[in-house]
């Protein structure tokens, strides 16, 4: 039985579909019910539907040999797990804005709100920048507009929920998209099986190309 | 067997790998407990940031409870090579930070170090006993072997800047092929060398065809010099009578060092049912050479802590025998009974019937003692 974990919401369901492409199919986590666990009897599979930030700590350890998370959540649990594919949706970018009218003032500490503290560390640390992080869990796009920081760190689709908040992209950070992860001994041990479903899941992504989150 | 029946499983193959270790010539030893801290601070490049829980000695020194076994280890060799090979093991805890919960913990491990100066014979004589660690703990094992001079020597072209090489590395850890694709373009590398550090990273499985695939593509010394002693070692755990255990043996050049740890032959053991890696080591003749010891070590150690996450997983019952009595029963024939079981050496527990619903344990054999006879419940 292979075990995969999959986001909650819509990026999991993008990603269900794909499985479905490949031959994984499981319909019933198409159906609007309250039910996590899905398996497959004859394909030997076994969905999990987990909060998306989980998915990482299912995989890495050990409770599903496979899932789908997008990689803004990779990088901020710096999850020690094999990153076999992009799957080509869920495209977005994690990016620095500002308001409109921000001045870089590169002397003093800058004021970082965000949702994802260890990738906005990461990201200044490489500029040698010092900064003060305020971690914040929702609306980061009120944080500069009421002096509670400078920057923010954040997703941005589109970038109107910025624009409607008076702010800019300054920077891009990373470009993020839904990526297939491996537990790294599963991978020693279910291994042809994995690297079969790796491979056609990037081909799947390839084919689609389009796919913003 | 005897008494040794009744320990647990993890403890009862700590004890094999030390009757192993023993049976190999490695000697106990010990470490201290606590490092002076501005030693490991000096050796930080080995074990990482953030690892290091200080405290003031009574007599003022900054000391540190010790993050790596090895390191006190070779510390306390004298610098000169006494012209023998030291074998030692050990069975010690190790403190650490654990990023993802935040705390400092303690690890415990058993492993072996192999100091001396026979190259060949030491990576072979060490790989084996990994080879039969895992062994002794599951007969279903990977041991991923890679070397981390064919990895330099495949990156060491002057175009590699110090970063793009970490970046490298980083997404060869993590099997990214993806994202290293783009980073090998953005980097403007030229065609060849681009294709070549990607092929690099497909280069993972059945150990002898991986090989002379990675033979292909090097060019560099270092490279092929870390191909011959991946070769050499093959063929000597092939002829020495580990032929059997050799399709659990594979090459991975995705395997990379964290640190400066290791800068030769490094290995993951791995054993099916436990998600995390078991065993670890490798060469490590520069932690050696900063030490000032003109010496050379391989070792390995297994994380105690792993193994008694998988034994605790695959135990299955508390209990061989549960017996289930009403009070005023026949209480000296169930005491006998009892006693009969106990005398062939199975764990027998008794409990009124009345509690068996609430009984937080799991019993191969249930009965149920009435009018002095035992009636097996299914």
């Amino acid at each position: 039985m292979l075990n995969i974990a999959l986001p909650k919401g819509r990026l999991g369901l993008m990603a269900y579909e794909a499985f479905e492409k490949i031959g994984y199919a499981c319909p019933e986590i198409k159906e609007n019910n309250r039910k996590l666990i899905f398996v497959n009897e004859e394909k030997e599979v076994r969905f999990f539907l987990v909060k998306p930030s989980d998915v990482p700590i299912y995989v890495e350890n050990g409770a599903a040999d496979i899932g789908v998370a997008g990689k803004d959540v990779l990088i901020e649990n710096a999850s020690d797990v094999y990153e076999l594919a992009d799957m080509g949706f869920g495209k977005c970018r994690m990016v620095v804005a500002a308001p409109e009218d921000y001045i870089e003032k590169s002397g003093s500490i800058l004021r970082v709100a965000t949702k994802f503290p260890n990738t906005a560390n990461g990201f200044y640390a490489s500029k040698s920048r010092k900064i003060r992080i305020i971690k914040l869990n929702g609306s980061i796009e009120l944080a500069p507009k009421v002096n509670l920081s400078d920057v923010i760190v954040d997703i941005v689709e589109s970038g109107d929920t910025l624009k409607e908040n008076g702010l800019k992209v300054i920077e891009t950070v990373t470009d993020i998209s839904a990526r297939l992860v491996a537990n790294k001994s599963s991978y020693q041990f279910k291994g042809g099986l994995i690297r079969n479903i790796a491979e056609k899941l990037a081909k799947v992504g390839l084919a689609r190309g389009d796919g913003n989150c | 067997m005897g008494i040794l029946k009744y320990i647990n499983e993890d403890e009862r193959i700590a004890l094999r790998l030390r009757e192993l270790y023993e049976s190999f010539g490695y000697r106990k030893a010990g470490a201290a407990d606590f490092e002076e801290y501005d030693f490991l601070v000096e050796n930080r490049s080995f074990f990482g940031e953030g690892n290091i829980i200080s405290f003031m000695n009574t007599d003022g020194k900054l000391m540190a409870l010790r993050p790596d076994v090895t390191l006190s280890l070779i510390k306390s060799l004298p610098p000169e090579d006494p012209g023998y090979a030291e074998k030692l093991y050990y069975i010690e805890s190790v403190y650490r930070y654990i990023k993802e919960s935040h705390v400092y913990k303690k690890i415990d491990q058993i492993g072996i170090e192999y100091i001396g100066d026979s190259a060949d014979y030491g990576n072979a004589e060490v790989l084996s006993m990994a080879l039969d660690s895992l062994n002794a703990i599951n007969e279903k094992f990977v041991l991923s072997v890679s070397h981390m001079g064919f990895v330099s020597g495949m990156l060491s072209a002057p175009e590699i800047t110090e970063e793009l090489r970490a970046r490298i590395l980083d997404n060869f850890k993590s099997k990214n092929m993806h994202d290293l694709s783009k980073i090998l373009e953005t980097a403007e590398l030229p065609q060849e060398l681009r294709e070549n550090i990607l092929s690099v990273f497909g280069l993972c499985g059945e150990f002898v065809s991986t090989l002379q695939a990675a033979r292909k593509l090097s060019s560099s010394e270092q490279a092929i010099q870390a191909l011959d002693e991946l070769e050499n070692i093959h063929r000597l755990l092939n002829y020495a009578g580990c032929s059997k255990y050799l399709p659990g043996m594979i090459l991975d050049f995705s395997i990379a060092n964290d640190l400066d740890y290791y800068n030769g032959l490094i290995f993951r053991g791995y054993v099916e049912n436990l998600p995390k890696v078991l065993l670890s080591g490798g060469r490590y003749d520069s932690m050696m050479a900063k030490l000032g010891k003109q010496r050379r070590g391989t070792g390995f150690a297994v994380s105690l802590d792993e193994l008694s996450h998988y034994c605790g997983n695959q135990r299955q019952y508390d209990y061989d025998i549960l017996i289930l009595y009403r009070q005023g029963d026949n209480m000296s024939r169930l005491l006998s009974l009892v006693r009969e079981y106990a005398a062939q050496g199975r764990r027998v527990r008794v409990e009124d019937v009345g509690s068996s619903a609430s009984l937080p344990f799991r019993f191969r054999e249930t009965y149920r003692f009435s009018s002095g006879h035992l009636i097996r419940e299914v």
